[in-house]
Parts: C-alpha cells; sequence; structure tokens
C-alpha cells in the first residue's frame, strides 16, 4: 500500500520535473561523451556563458508568467552598453568604485524607461505585447546607433572590466550577480503577494481584476523590470567585451525566451517560474558548451538549438 | 402505440481511472418523445450523452440506432446517422455571421465551389420564422446576448433535420421567456417525430415539456417513468437518494434603518438608464428581468468593472467613484460573476490559491505571503462550506461545477466582504449544491452580510430573497417586497414593465 503511494509520489515528482531529469541525463552524457566538459574551469565557463542570457531570460519570466513577451530586450541590453561604455569613456574618474555604481545606475534606469514605455503602451494603451516590444526593439536598436555612430565604443579603462571580466575570490563577479538577481526574482515570483498577482493576471486577467488586482499596475511592472534587467545583461556584456557597440546582443531576446520556454513556464502565462527557467538556461549552456568542445560549426550549434527547444516543448506538451 | 426506439443503450459500462461513471444503464430513446436525463452533477448524463454521439466508447455493452448495433467512434458518424447533439458551452463561432454558423461544414455552393451566400441567408431566415424567433441571419455571433446565441445554436441543430437533438441543459443560459421559445421549438420537433433528450437542473421545465423521465445517481440508473406520473419532490428524492427537508433558505434579518448600499440615477448609455436602488444590511435583494434587461451590467458598474456616465453610488454612507473593482473590493463588495469559469475563478490554480487570493496581499508581511494563514484559512472553509475536493492543493478545474462556485465565494468571505453581489449563483450546479449555496447565504447574511442576488430563476428570486427589483430594458420597473411576490407579478414587471 506505502510501496503504491511511494510510487505514484515518484512518478508525480518525475511528471513535474521533466526538465530536471532532461538537465541531469543532458550533464551525465556531457561528462561521458565530451572530452574536457568534466573539468571545473569548464563548469565555471558554462556558468560564465549562461550568466548574461540568465539577467534577460529573469526578466522574460516575469513578462511571460503575465502573459506577454518582451522582443525588445536585446536592443535595450545593447543600447544599455553603449551608454555604458561612452559614460565611462567620458567619465574616467579617480574613484573607480564611484563611477562604475553611477554607471550601472544609469543604465539600468535606461533600461528601466524603456520598460516603462512598453508597460504604458501595453496596460494603458492595449497595444498587444507583441507589437509594442517590436515597437520598442527598433527604437532602442535605432537610438543605440544614433548614440554611437554605428562606431563601436572602444579604449575602456580596465576599471570597466569589473562586473565582466573581474573575479571576487575564485568566482567570477558575474556569476555572482546572475545568482542574487536569481534568488531575488525567485523568492518575489513564489513568496510575495505581488508575485502571486503576476500569475493571478497571465492565468486569467478578467479574474485577476474582478479580485481586486491592479492588472495595469501589475503589467507595467513586469515591463520595467525586464527592461532593466535587459540593461543590467547588456552592461554586464559590453564589460566582458571591453567596448560597446549597438550591434550587440542580436537576438538575446529569442535565446531569453527559449531559456523561458525551454524550463516549461506556459507562454500563455500563469504557470512556471525562475526555477523552470534555471533549468532551460542550462540546458541551453550545457547544449552549446558541449557542441563547443566537439568541435560542432557555429552555424550547426544554432540548427541544434532550434530543434531542441522544439523538441523540449513537445515534450511538455505531452506531459500535460 | 408500437414505436420503435431510434436509439437504444443496452447495458452499457464506462469506467475512468478510478470511477465507475456508468453502470448497466439500459434505456429507449423513441421518436416524438422528450425524454428527459435528470440527476445531479457527475450522475452520468454528460457521459451517456457522449457514448450516443460518439465522443467516448462503452467499456461494455452496446448502442443501436434503429435497431442496428451502432457504436460510434467520433462525432461525424452519429451525425451523419441523424444525431444532433446541443451542448451546453456554446459552440458557434463569434466572428461569424449567424448563417454561415448555421451552415458550418455544410454550407449551400453554387456549382459546387463558390459559396451561394443569398440562398444560405433566405434559408436562415426561413429556419428563424418557423422557429419563431426574430434575429437576423446576417448579424454577427459576436454582437448577440447569451440566448440569442443558443437560439442559433438550436437552430442550426434544427436544421440539419435529425432524427434524434440532444440539448444538455439548453436553457442555463435563457432567461424564462426565452424559455417558452425554446420549449416552442421543442413541441414542434416533438410533432415532426424527433426524439429529443433533454437535460436540464430545473425541475418546473421538466414537468412542463418532457414525456419520460429517466433519473441517474452515480452512474447508476434509478427509475424510468413518465413524467406525468411525478411531482417535483419526488423528482428530488429519486435524485438525491432521500427526501429533502428544505430546499431554499430564506434569512428574515434585513434592517431598514440601515442602508449599506445607496445607488441612484446611475447611468450608462446604451447599457441602462436612472438606476436607484437601496441594499438593507442583514438582506438578501433579488434582481429579477430578462436577459439582456441590463442587470449584470448595472451590477458590474456598481462594482467598479464598468463605468457610469452618470450618477452616483454610496456604500455605507461613503460616496466613492470606482474607477477599478479594486476601490470597491477595499470597502467590502465582492463580486460572484455570471460565467465562474472565466470570470470567477483562476481554473488551473488549486482551491488554495484561489480562495486566498482576494485577502493575499492583506494578509501578507510587508509583502510576504503568509502560507501558514493560506492554509489554514482555506482547510478551514473547505471544512465549513463542505467543498469537495480531495485537499486545498487541487486544481479548481476538477472540482463540480457547484464546488467550484463555493470555492469563489470562500474567496469573498476570506477577503470579509460584508456585501456580496451574486450573479446568477446557482446556474448550471446541481440540486444539493444549490441548497446547500442558499444555506451558505442565509448564514452570510445573518451574520451581518448583504447579499444582492441576480438570477434568471423565478422560483430561485422567491425563495430567497427578501425584496426583489425587477428591471427591463435597462430600467428599473419596480420593487416587490416578499410577501407580495409572485411569479406573475415579476413575469409581467420584466416584460411589459407592469403590473
Amino acid at each position: 500500500m506505502s510501496d503504491k503511494k511511494t510510487m505514484v509520489q515518484g512518478k508525480n515528482f518525475v511528471k513535474n520535473n521533466t526538465m530536471l531529469f532532461f538537465l541531469i541525463i543532458l550533464f551525465i552524457l556531457s561528462m561521458l561523451f565530451v572530452p574536457r566538459f568534466a573539468s571545473g574551469g569548464n563548469i565555471l565557463n558554462v556558468l560564465i556563458q549562461v550568466s548574461i542570457n540568465a539577467l534577460i531570460a529573469c526578466g522574460m519570466t516575469f513578462v511571460i508568467l503575465s502573459d506577454g513577451i518582451d522582443l525588445s530586450v536585446g536592443s535595450v541590453a545593447a543600447l544599455s552598453g553603449v551608454v555604458g561604455a561612452s559614460l565611462i569613456k567620458q567619465f574616467p574618474v579617480a574613484s573607480v568604485g564611484l563611477s562604475l555604481l553611477l554607471i550601472i545606475l544609469v543604465s539600468v534606469v535606461i533600461g528601466g524607461i524603456c520598460g516603462c514605455v512598453n508597460g504604458f503602451c501595453i496596460s494603458k494603451l492595449n497595444v498587444p505585447p507583441f507589437i509594442a516590444t517590436l515597437a520598442m526593439m527598433n527604437v532602442a536598436r535605432g537610438l543605440a546607433y544614433v548614440a554611437t555612430d554605428a562606431k563601436p565604443v572602444f579604449g575602456l579603462p580596465a576599471s570597466f572590466g569589473f562586473v565582466g571580466l573581474r573575479k571576487l575570490g575564485a568566482i567570477p563577479v558575474s556569476i555572482i550577480l546572475m545568482v542574487i538577481v536569481l534568488v531575488i526574482a525567485y523568492v518575489i515570483l513564489s513568496k510575495t503577494a505581488y508575485g502571486r498577482h503576476i500569475y493571478a493576471v497571465g492565468s486569467n486577467q478578467e479574474v485577476a481584476k474582478l479580485t481586486g488586482i491592479s492588472v495595469m499596475k501589475i503589467k507595467f511592472s513586469v515591463y520595467i523590470i525586464s527592461g532593466m534587467l535587459s540593461a543590467l545583461g547588456g552592461l554586464v556584456l559590453a564589460s566582458k567585451l571591453q567596448n560597446g557597440q549597438a550591434t550587440a546582443a542580436q537576438g538575446y531576446e529569442l535565446n531569453a525566451i527559449a531559456a523561458v520556454a525551454m524550463g516549461g513556464t506556459s507562454m500563455s502565462g500563469g504557470r512556471g517560474g525562475i526555477i523552470q527557467t534555471v533549468f532551460g538556461l542550462f540546458v541551453i549552456g550545457i547544449i552549446n558548451n558541449a557542441l563547443s568542445l566537439l568541435g560542432v560549426s557555429s552555424y550547426w550549434q544554432t540548427v541544434a538549438m532550434g530543434i531542441i527547444i522544439l523538441i523540449a516543448v513537445i515534450m511538455d506538451q505531452f506531459r500535460k | 402505440m408500437e414505436k420503435t426506439p431510434i436509439v437504444e443503450l443496452k447495458h452499457i459500462y464506462k469506467e475512468f481511472p478510478g470511477v465507475k461513471v456508468l453502470q448497466d444503464i439500459s434505456i429507449s430513446f423513441y421518436p416524438g418523445k422528450v425524454h428527459v436525463l435528470l440527476g445531479e452533477n457527475g450522475a452520468g448524463k454528460s457521459t451517456i450523452i457522449k457514448i450516443i454521439s460518439g465522443v467516448y466508447y462503452a467499456d461494455k455493452g452496446d448502442v443501436f440506432v434503429r435497431g442496428e448495433k451502432a457504436n460510434y467512434t467520433n462525432i461525424r458518424q452519429s451525425q451523419q446517422h441523424g444525431i444532433s447533439v446541443i451542448h451546453q458551452e456554446l459552440s458557434v463561432i463569434e466572428d461569424l455571421t449567424v448563417y454561415e454558423n448555421i451552415f458550418l461544414g455544410r454550407e449551400i455552393k453554387k456549382g459546387g465551389k463558390i459559396l451561394n451566400k443569398s440562398e444560405m441567408i433566405k434559408e436562415a431566415q426561413k429556419l428563424m420564422n418557423t422557429i419563431g424567433i426574430s434575429i437576423n441571419p446576417k448579424s454577427y455571433i459576436r454582437d448577440l446576448n447569451n440566448g440569442e446565441k443558443q437560439m442559433v445554436e438550436i437552430a442550426r441543430a434544427v436544421s440539419q433535420n435529425s432524427e434524434m437533438v440532444i440539448m444538455d441543459e439548453p436553457t442555463s443560459s435563457l432567461s424564462d421567456f426565452e424559455v417558452k421559445a425554446l420549449f416552442k421549438v421543442i413541441n414542434k420537433l416533438r410533432e415532426d417525430n424527433v426524439a429529443v433528450i433533454y437535460i436540464s437542473h430545473r425541475l418546473k421545465e421538466i414537468l412542463e415539456i418532457g414525456d419520460t423521465l429517466t433519473v441517474l445517481r452515480d452512474g447508476i440508473l434509478i427509475d424510468t417513468v413518465p413524467v406525468a406520473d411525478i411531482t417535483e419532490n419526488q423528482m428530488v428524492a429519486m435524485m438525491v437518494g432521500r427526501e429533502m427537508k428544505q430546499y431554499y433558505y430564506k434569512a428574515h434579518c434585513s434592517d431598514e434603518n440601515e442602508v449599506v448600499l445607496d445607488v441612484s440615477h446611475l447611468t450608462k448609455k446604451g447599457e441602462f438608464e436612472d438606476v436607484s436602488f437601496q441594499l438593507y444590511k442583514g438582506e438578501i435583494l433579488g434582481i429579477a428581468g430578462l436577459i439582456g434587461a441590463g442587470r449584470t451590467e448595472v451590477m458590474r458598474t456598481v462594482f467598479g468593472a464598468e463605468k457610469a456616465d452618470s450618477g452616483e453610488c454610496k456604500l455605507f454612507g461613503q460616496l466613492y467613484q470606482a474607477r477599478t473593482p479594486r476601490d470597491v473590493i477595499r470597502l467590502g463588495v465582492g463580486l460572484i460573476p455570471e460565467d465562474r469559469r472565466q470570470q470567477g475563478l483562476l481554473l488551473e490554480k488549486s482551491v488554495k490559491e484561489n480562495a486566498s487570493l482576494a485577502a493575499i496581499k492583506k494578509k501578507s508581511h510587508k509583502g510576504f505571503i503568509n502560507f501558514k494563514w493560506e492554509k489554514n484559512a482555506s482547510k478551514e472553509y473547505i471544512k465549513k462550506m463542505s467543498i469537495k475536493t480531495p485537499s486545498e492543493n487541487e486544481i479548481t478545474k476538477n472540482l463540480s461545477g457547484g464546488n467550484q462556485q463555493k470555492v469563489v465565494i470562500a474567496k469573498w468571505l476570506l477577503a470579509e466582504s460584508k456585501i456580496l453581489i451574486m450573479d446568477e449563483p446557482t446556474r448550471g450546479i446541481d440540486v444539493n449544491a444549490k441548497s446547500e449555496i442558499y444555506a451558505l447565504m442565509k448564514s452570510f447574511v445573518e451574520n451581518g452580510g448583504s447579499i444582492i442576488m441576480i438570477s434568471s430563476e423565478l422560483p430561485e428570486i422567491l425563495g430567497v430573497a427578501n425584496r426583489i427589483m425587477v428591471m427591463r430594458e435597462g430600467r428599473v420597473t419596480g420593487f416587490v417586497d416578499e410577501k407580495d411576490a409572485a411569479e406573475e407579478v415579476i413575469m409581467s414587471l420584466a416584460s411589459v414593465g407592469k403590473v
């Protein structure tokens, strides 16, 4: 009797955590068959590679849970990177820490403003999220070109590399940043009333409204969060590359959406969360890393990525 | 009188994992007869329909159509054999016109390819005339109200010249007035020798329209009897397996000295005009009227879900300008909406999450959810309201209609609402659950609350409300006190506007 119960529980556990098992199997396969995969240095590499997408996908999770989509994240990241790089070039002040903090703040605020515009169009003017953020995708990218005259901003002081290249002890700053953001996002989404309200809006907007939830505020806020985190991601990217380019972060919106969808968060909102996104991020990260180590060309990597995303989502449909 | 049945079920068994849905069901359906299936939710009525129409396949036993074995495996087969089904949920397409819906899938064509629109419009109009309803075949479905949509659906089924028409709760979204029109259609079908299977929870209707009655309980056939030989009370007794002592519960604690909600001259152009009424503490105010009279719109406006053009509302003596429901909810009002599946519940979420939703913010500490409160409070209310669910973590989609509705009510009780606006609170709910909800309403007002109840079922309004406001075409046509309340009075106020 208790055997049966544990079996049912086990079955449910597997059913509810398909992605976790997929990730574990992927990890074991990579350990066994991919040379140099299992080294500590490489694992750290995977984490670093994932970190930028993680920041952006984190904001995307908020947006998708509320039954929206944000296509502007890549462009906002580029704009933020360009602004950050230009600022540090202009003001390489003596007090490095302070100026860096200020630059991060300015970039994040710019991302927040982009998100604000998205949120305004979507929640107040009833523009469909796909269209509103598509527009912002062009506007932000265009502004990045205008600001730099389409020339990369380089020759940056070494201090700019802090968030993208530096380590605190043995751990790169970008990984620390990723972990902090993911943990905060997790707590907000699963432990706060605000998080619960996001799920409610994503499940059924009308029900949420009639239950006294301010649908407008929720929608507004998720795009602001997404904009700010994209800007942070863009800054880490620029810092890592040691330059700011208007062409940076092309297609990052799709990587972020892929990570969220792959983890099993419902594209129509209301179901999923940060844990799922983390699974999605690492599945994508490990596959990319393994294929690189195996010497597969980056073009084929792109093809493989497309197919794997499709398989993951089909698996999720079967689970339902 | 020696007729052969059109459809015959012989010893049908059907099981879903863990539940015996049907056990040894044998029924014969004859042409020219209205055969009523009656039972509480979960008794197996819908499963029977689905087996006849080919949606489900019986585990054991056979279906015979005109004497031939006909265990259909999809709906198309049953349609081809002259069986059409009108489902409880509307299945008309909003963005098509009435005639396009009627001829969907079997369009009239010129030369085999091009649609012959004028012919279809003409045919549709002819159909409307024979049925006796006045809907323009060229209007879009999205512009019709629920009752009209239902009539289009019925027109579609009738137009297929079926030998059997199955109606699964066709009247649940119709007003009494529209029900009369539907009955005319059914009577015509009967004259044309069509076999009708009719499912309804409204016992009065069954007495009026049915010829034969089959009662089901927990998947077992209790009895098949002629409707002429049975009374309402007997039906209920057969359905629930015992005599129900009390069906309606009426509270008597209305305090006319204390007005909790005062609405005056509320107007929204095109929807309703100059609506004024007061709600007393401890009162259940019934709102009667035909579908489309503007009752739901008025209450949604009072609740802040819609904006009024003019007029004012006072809650507990305080004037308020509601821009969103949030403002009104804060003042202690809760809405149990008409369509609980689309407006009342997050179907994919658990009982606990739904019940706590309105209060979760208030009960949180610095924004953090109080999970202990959430669990205990929902458990408490599951017990108090006898909500049938395996646990507080069950997904609400899996609950029966009555239990879902209780979860919506629990949401507002947890939010400590003082006034509940209930829009058709017992629609599509079985007798037992209905009665439980009336009891809940009674105890709510006895504990100092007040209720506004919109209902299209007159017996319900008469049985529960202390006072009845009647609306017609967006205007209030009268108030009736419970001691003067009679069906005729309310019907005439609702349909002609005067007594």
